[in-house]
């Protein structure tokens, strides 16, 4: 069983803040990652402590994320220092964008930035809600719904025939 | 080994068609004990009311065994395929797109029309079939509109059709301007409050499952009329071997308790396996013995063979206008046959069905976009932009498409896993090239700014799993008859997705759910169950 129960140094949350904010920086409505509840009701709760046999997706448990966050500490430039990170370890920066990709989305802020900048009827969590209200009813009458000329056509079983083809020979299994 | 009462019939698995099966059987008073190695899931279990409802997709409530690798899966291993299956009640209904096609006609004589690899005539036909795919509408609640031109008559469904929206309407506009065929999809997710479930809000998380019961899920459907006739359902109740007595006539199974590690034995005068198209093989093998050294019902050699999931290519268009291609259920809201039959002037036999879906929510949609400055701009123009649609198509059953033992692999019991062996024939992978040009048209004819298209999918994804113990009429060239009954085990009926000759280009789920109900019939008309 998984254990969720660990924490960061404050060097690591500054380090992994920096990380974050770079993967995803902010625009529009957008908030900053590390302005979020991404790292602490998200990350912390969704990364195990000690290896749960690499089986929990996205296949990073609290000491990889450390060497992670040490091999970024202390970078001059976070976007460079990520660049050659992915281009060195591309397994483990894939875990790390993921996380900051499934967090950073599923954050009420960035929710409620979707819906101001891209989609005013998205609101995350798929119920209690649903989309009944952002998504008319099928209506019969609507030519692009029901097609008023419809086409189409199938065959009926008694008239399935043998279709020839010289090539249709060449690929028959040996009786 | 403790050994609970015998009773008439042992259904293993609990799925589409185990579930149909119990209800039916115990309609007419048998007795029936099913057992099932997964948990009965939880309305509170799904994670729809929470906003890390994408990330759940990801770990528990993944498609794929090998990812969530929960206690009841069993492991799988394959380099071209991404099996997809849930063990739980219900089987893979607990969480799938319920996308609601029926075979057609041709579809049971596909020997008759060509006879490519291992293509063959069905025993049965669709006429066989059609009062049972009605009834298992019925009770199962399916949504969409009678009329299809493009298909034989079917009575008018239980709820309207799934909402087109605005991508859609779009999808439908191009489908007009190129004068093909399309019509509003059988989706199994009702519309409209049906038979005491609640109609569908429209949530669009469908691949979570659906805590409501406005997905057709077995659970919500067969399961309560069943269990209301008195079948004794067990859950965490692995079966590792079906056995045989001296005259090789099968009396039950032994399965795992997976709760406490104890092994039972199930005595029963008939066994009924619905493990699915991977688990069946599976159990047969495992059941090997002296007297069937390779494996259970295996005398003609394909026991595994001809595994059949159908080819795909996915496909994405996308707009330059928002379209909320995230709202809606995620079954297929339209369906096009225009090129489902076979035309040999363009090279290949069979065809394929062009699937409309909807679009990706938030997660799914940004994490294949670059990160960094360049994120919020890529974001913007696909997220709310884009629409799935695939092209499927027919695989051909080939002899070396095949499932097996894989004895490197263990599930929690220390029960070998499965390995699968599957290669896209020449045929199919020329299918879906015609497909993705036809796709591309598709996407001009609809507006589409772009189309982005994987080809043929490799890995493909096997969402349905079909063909490893094929009917037939000839013991030498099927494992069952037109009945389902196994021809080496005459009290031994198989009856799941293996059971098909032939897959169609269509989502096999409503044909699964019919031929059990007919499966159910057979039994009672031979009177095996209180034999």
């Amino acid at each position: 069983m998984a254990n969720f129960s660990w924490s960061l140094s404050d060097d690591e949350r500054r380090t992994l803040e920096q990380a974050l904010d770079a993967l995803l920086p902010p625009s529009g409505s957008f908030p900053l990652p590390s302005a979020t509840g991404l790292i602490d009701q998200f990350i912390l709760k969704r990364v195990p402590d000690e290896d749960a046999q690499g089986r929990l997706y996205p296949r990073i448990d609290a000491p990889a994320l450390s060497r992670l966050l040490a091999e970024l500490d202390d970078a001059g430039d976070m976007t460079d220092a990520l660049s050659q990170f992915q281009r060195q370890q591309p397994k483990a920066f894939k875990a790390l964008w993921r996380l900051a990709v499934y967090g950073y989305y599923s954050q009420p802020e960035t929710i409620a930035a979707i819906q101001r900048d891209l989609a005013p009827a998205y609101h995350g969590a798929p119920l209690p809600l649903g989309y009944a209200d952002a998504i008319a009813p099928w209506d019969a009458y609507d030519p692009l719904q029901l097609p008023r000329n419809p086409r189409g056509t199938y065959i009926p079983t008694d008239q399935v025939k043998r279709v020839e083809a010289p090539w249709l020979n060449q690929g028959k299994e040996e009786a | 080994m403790s050994s609970p009462l015998p009773t008439d019939v042992l259904i293993i698995g609990s799925g589409a068609a185990g579930a149909a099966i119990a209800y039916r059987l115990s309609e007419q008073g048998v007795r029936v004990v099913c057992l099932e190695q997964g948990p009965w899931v939880l309305p509170a279990e799904h994670p729809h009311y929470s906003n890390e409802w994408e990330f759940e997709l990801q770990r528990r409530w993944h498609r794929t065994p090998n990812v969530r690798q929960e206690p009841a899966d069993y492991p799988i291993s394959s380099t071209r395929v991404n099996p997809m299956l849930y063990n739980a009640v219900g089987g893979s209904t607990v969480h799938y797109n319920a996308h609601w096609p029926r075979l057609k006609p041709v579809d049971f004589r596909k020997g008759t029309e060509h006879g490519l690899e291992g293509s063959a005539d069905w025993p049965i036909s669709y006429e066989d079939l059609a009062p049972y795919y009605e009834e298992n509408d019925a009770i199962m609640g399916v949504s969409g509109v009678a009329g299809d031109p493009g298909n034989p008559s079917r009575t008018p469904r239980q709820t309207p059709p799934l909402p087109f929206g605005v991508h859609g309407r779009k999808i439908a506009e191009g489908f007009e301007r190129l004068g093909w065929h399309w019509w509003p999809a059988d989706n199994g997710i009702i519309t409209e409050d049906y038979d005491g479930r609640v109609a569908c809000v429209q949530c669009g998380s469908c691949r979570n499952g659906c805590p409501r019961g406005s997905l057709a899920t077995v659970t919500w459907t067969y399961w309560p009329r069943a269990l209301r006739n008195g079948v004794e359902l067990r859950t965490h109740s692995r079966v590792e071997q079906i056995t045989v007595d001296e005259r090789g006539r099968a009396n039950g199974a032994v399965y795992i308790n997976l709760r406490t590690g104890e092994r039972q034995r199930q005595r029963a005068s008939l066994v009924v396996l619905c493990a699915n198209g991977l688990g069946t093989p599976r159990l047969l093998f495992l059941s090997a013995t002296a007297q069937f050294p390779d494996g259970l019902a295996n005398g003609s050699g394909l026991v595994g063979r001809y595994l059949m999931h159908h080819a795909y290519a996915e496909n994405t268009m996308i707009f330059a206008e928002p379209i909320d291609g995230f709202a809606g259920a995620y079954g297929a809201p339209i369906l096009s046959q225009e090129f489902y039959d076979t035309d040999v002037t363009r090279g290949f036999v069979n065809g394929f069905t062009f699937q409309i879906g909807r679009g990706m929510t938030a997660s799914p949609a940004a994490l294949g976009l670059p990160w960094g400055k360049d994120h919020r701009e890529a974001f913007a123009k696909l997220f709310n932009h884009e629409i799935w649609f695939s092209v499927q198509t027919e695989d051909l059953p080939i002899y070396d498409n095949r499932v097996a033992l894989d004895a490197n692999l263990h599930d929690s019991s220390g029960l070998p896993g499965v390995s699968i062996t599957w290669d896209v024939h020449p045929n199919d992978r020329k299918i879906i090239e015609f497909g993705v040009e036809r796709a591309r048209e598709l996407a001009d004819a609809a507006g589409a700014l772009t189309l982005e298209t994987g080809g043929v999918a490799d890995p493909s994804p096997a969402w349905h799993l079909l063909g490893t113990c094929r009917m037939g009429d000839d013991p030498a060239t099927s494992v069952t008859d037109a009945d389902h009954r196994a021809w080496e085990v005459p009290n031994l009926y198989i009856c799941d997705g293996s059971s098909f000759v032939t897959g169609g280009s269509v989502n096999p789920t409503s044909t699964i759910g019919a031929l059990a109900l007919r499966c159910a019939d057979r039994i009672l008309a031979r009177s095996d169950a209180n034999a």
